[in-house]
């Protein structure tokens, strides 16, 4: 099955929003787009067609987003992503904590809605076919991480890396080109803050660079952002 | 409640002052009335005291042939005094001579009759005696022109007199002050559920004092005040709420047809078929939309904040590791090469933990290093500077632009000013009910360079 043959559920009683999304999801390459105005309709289409995702709005007019989800659940584990209005914490929280799968408010952009629903997809459905590679193994130009056997092989010499190198380089990597804080990188190595692991956080950063750098002192792959973190550059045309 | 302690205390000592007062005055006044009276009684015309009266008649009295007779000048004498009568009596007790003595006063008296009036009264009559030989002259006085009183002292008690009058002062001022504090604290305990009243009415909260006592009209004014500001603040936290519900309201019905337009202007955006000028336009109207997102949600939160609506989600946090979350949030959100925002935090300020709401702070600090890029579309250094202030961390948010014109500041000291509503103050204005929330404080610091002004922030 292909990610766009996904069938997606659309549930909101603006008719206009509705066409509008059902449009955007069409034209990105999405087939099975199935809608419905209420919360006694969108249940009717949800049994009938057992779609693959459910975009849900809270306000509906014969009851509340919240309740039916939970009456979706207890049908089956289908990813569900609000779509709401209601911007407050509290309702994000709420939405979040029954267990939906993202969150989104009003108004929102179409390219960040279709990447959440990617995202979504990919993960429930396709991670184990479609994106081992990319999540076991990271490739920094000549070299290539396993994160399984946590081994850095370049030009047929491996490597091993410890622990909490093999860690931290995950933590970066997960963050592709992003600049990772002190204490994300801390909070996820050695679990605690970043205060106290100064040093040890530079000297863990030392050793990586020995092992993926081809010149350590003048770094490529792992930089530096002054007082704030570090970020593992992408690899050259890596989307 | 140290207040009516301090009322009390005035009242204990106003009250034994007043009595000592009092007693210190009737004392005064009975002294020198019975002075005067005395004196009066006794500066009888000729200015002579009774004793020297009686004793001036005595000795003009002699005796002539069996009787006794008083000479005229003796006669004046006695007339002018206030003796209404007179009589001697002989050593037997008889009356051998007499002035003006009534009828029913007998002429021959016993020592028990005698012993009787010398110290008392002779038939009502209040009597003087006075030696005269081995007889004993008697001078009445008008009924009731005089008061007898005959009192024993103890011979102890008069030998120590000085002692005794001391410890008698002393065991009355004793009683006094008891019963000063007895009365004081009475007055005190009727007072107290008053001056409690008065300090709810002062916290908001409502005032149910039960009325009765001597402070029952002042607990029923208390009461009917206290209802009156319930009231009050009841119709004023109802018209608050309306307000923070109705902005809350069109915020989230804003949301939807919000949605639809930036939806449509990206597709139009991405049309192919529509010109390039065409297509900028959707794309103008698609960053205003996100403009008009973020104001209606900044719009919704000052509000919330102004009328504590925003329930704040308080939990420990390093401020060290917030600013650098949010400085990396920057970068990672592709700022552009032109900015750059350099951190400032010393190995103390990367120790302290404060406790506060993550998500509002992040937005406070978002804010502030975000009007350093809005403004400064050429490009410039953010400088984010942490340092502890007592046990307050103090960051100053300034950067290498020319900093916050004055205009702001005004309007944002005077928000009902019409300067205000020609600037926009929003993003500080929030900045500043988040850090108020956190019983922070913000302050402008003039730059030193510029004509601007660089924000610095206390948390606690």
């Amino acid at each position: 099955m292909n990610l766009y043959d996904c069938k997606i559920l659309l549930i909101d009683d603006n008719a206009e929003l509705v066409s509008m999304i059902s449009g955007i999801l069409t034209k990105s390459g999405f087939e099975s787009i199935y809608t419905a105005g209420s919360c006694s309709s969108g249940l009717e289409v949800f049994l009938k067609e057992e779609p693959q995702l459910v975009i849900l709005d809270i306000m509906l007019p014969d009851g509340d987003g919240f309740t039916l989800f939970r009456r979706l659940r207890e049908q089956s584990q289908v990813p569900i992503l609000f779509l709401s209005a209601r911007d407050e914490d509290n309702d994000r929280l709420f939405g979040l904590g029954l267990g939906a799968d993202d969150y989104i408010t009003k108004p929102f952009l179409p390219q960040e809605l279709l990447l959440r629903i990617h995202a979504i997809l990919k993960r429930v459905y396709f991670s184990s076919v479609q994106l081992p590679k990319e999540e076991k193994v990271l490739i920094m130009g000549k070299r290539e991480v396993s994160f399984e056997n946590a081994q850095v092989t370049a030009e047929g010499i491996s490597v091993s890396l410890t622990a909490k190198e093999l860690l931290l380089l995950k933590k970066l990597n997960q963050n592709r080109g992003k600049i990772v804080t002190f204490d994300a990188i801390c909070q996820a190595v050695w679990e605690d803050s970043y205060y106290g692991y100064e040093n040890t956080l530079m000297v863990h950063i030392r050793h990586l660079r020995e092992k993926i750098e081809e010149d350590p002192s003048h770094p490529v792959w792992i930089q530096t952002a002054r007082g704030l973190g570090y970020r593992l550059k992408k690899e050259e045309g890596q989307r | 409640m140290k207040s009516l302690w301090k009322i009390s205390r005035r009242y204990i000592l106003t009250a034994v002052f007043i009595t000592v007062f009092v007693v210190f005055v009737n004392l005064a006044v009975f002294i020198y009335m019975a002075y005067t009276s005395i004196t009066e009684g006794e500066n009888q015309n000729s200015g002579m005291t009774v004793r020297q009266n009686m004793e001036k008649i005595s000795s003009r009295i002699h005796r002539q042939g069996e009787g006794y007779g008083l000479s005229q000048e003796g006669y004046d004498i006695l007339k002018e005094t206030s003796f209404q009568w007179a009589m001697l009596l002989d050593r037997d007790g008889k009356a051998v001579w007499e002035y003006a003595l009534p009828k029913e006063i007998p002429r021959q008296f016993g020592i028990p009759d005698v012993a009787s009036f010398s110290r008392w009264y002779l038939e009502d009559y209040p009597v003087y005696v006075w030696r005269h030989g081995d007889g004993l002259l008697v001078f009445g006085c008008s009924k009731g022109s005089i008061v007898r009183l005959s009192t024993i002292w103890d011979g102890t008690l008069m030998r120590n007199a000085k002692w005794n009058a001391g410890i008698f002062c002393i065991l009355n001022l004793l009683l006094l002050l008891c019963l000063a504090l007895a009365f004081g604290y009475r007055f005190y305990k009727a007072l107290k559920p008053v001056a409690g009243g008065i300090e709810a009415l002062s916290k908001k909260e409502k005032v149910e004092i039960p009325e009765k006592g001597m402070i029952d009209e002042l607990a029923a004014k208390l009461n009917q005040a206290s209802e009156i500001l319930c009231l009050q603040n009841s119709k004023l936290e109802q018209r608050d709420n309306a307000r923070t519900d109705w902005i809350a309201g069109v915020s989230h019905d804003i949301r939807t047809p919000l949605a639809l337009i930036v939806g449509y202007a990206d597709e139009l955006e991405k049309e192919e078929g529509l010109s390039d000028a065409q297509r900028e336009k959707a794309a103008v109207i698609q960053q205003q939309s996100l403009v008009i997102r973020q104001l209606i949600s900044d719009l919704n939160l000052t509000s919330k904040l102004e009328y504590h609506a925003q329930p704040l989600s308080v939990t420990e946090y390093a401020p060290a590791e917030l600013l650098r979350e949010c400085a990396a949030d920057y970068y990672n959100q592709g700022l552009d090469d032109i900015y750059e925002i350099e951190l400032q935090i010393g190995p103390k300020e990367e120790r302290l933990r404060l406790t506060g709401d993550r998500g509002l702070l992040m937005r406070a600090f978002r804010n502030l290093v975000g009007n350093s890029i809005r403004h400064n579309p050429g490009g410039c250094t953010v400088y984010v500077k942490m340092k502890i202030a007592g046990d307050r961390a103090g960051i100053l948010f300034s950067d290498s632009g020319p900093g916050i014109p004055e205009s702001i500041l005004r309007a944002l000291k005077h928000p009902d000013s019409p300067e205000s509503s020609r600037v926009h103050i929003m993003g500080l204005r929030i900045v500043r009910q988040i850090v108020e929330a956190h019983n922070g404080r913000v302050e402008f610091v003039k730059k030193e360079w510029e004509e601007g002004y660089a924000v610095r922030i206390y948390l606690g």
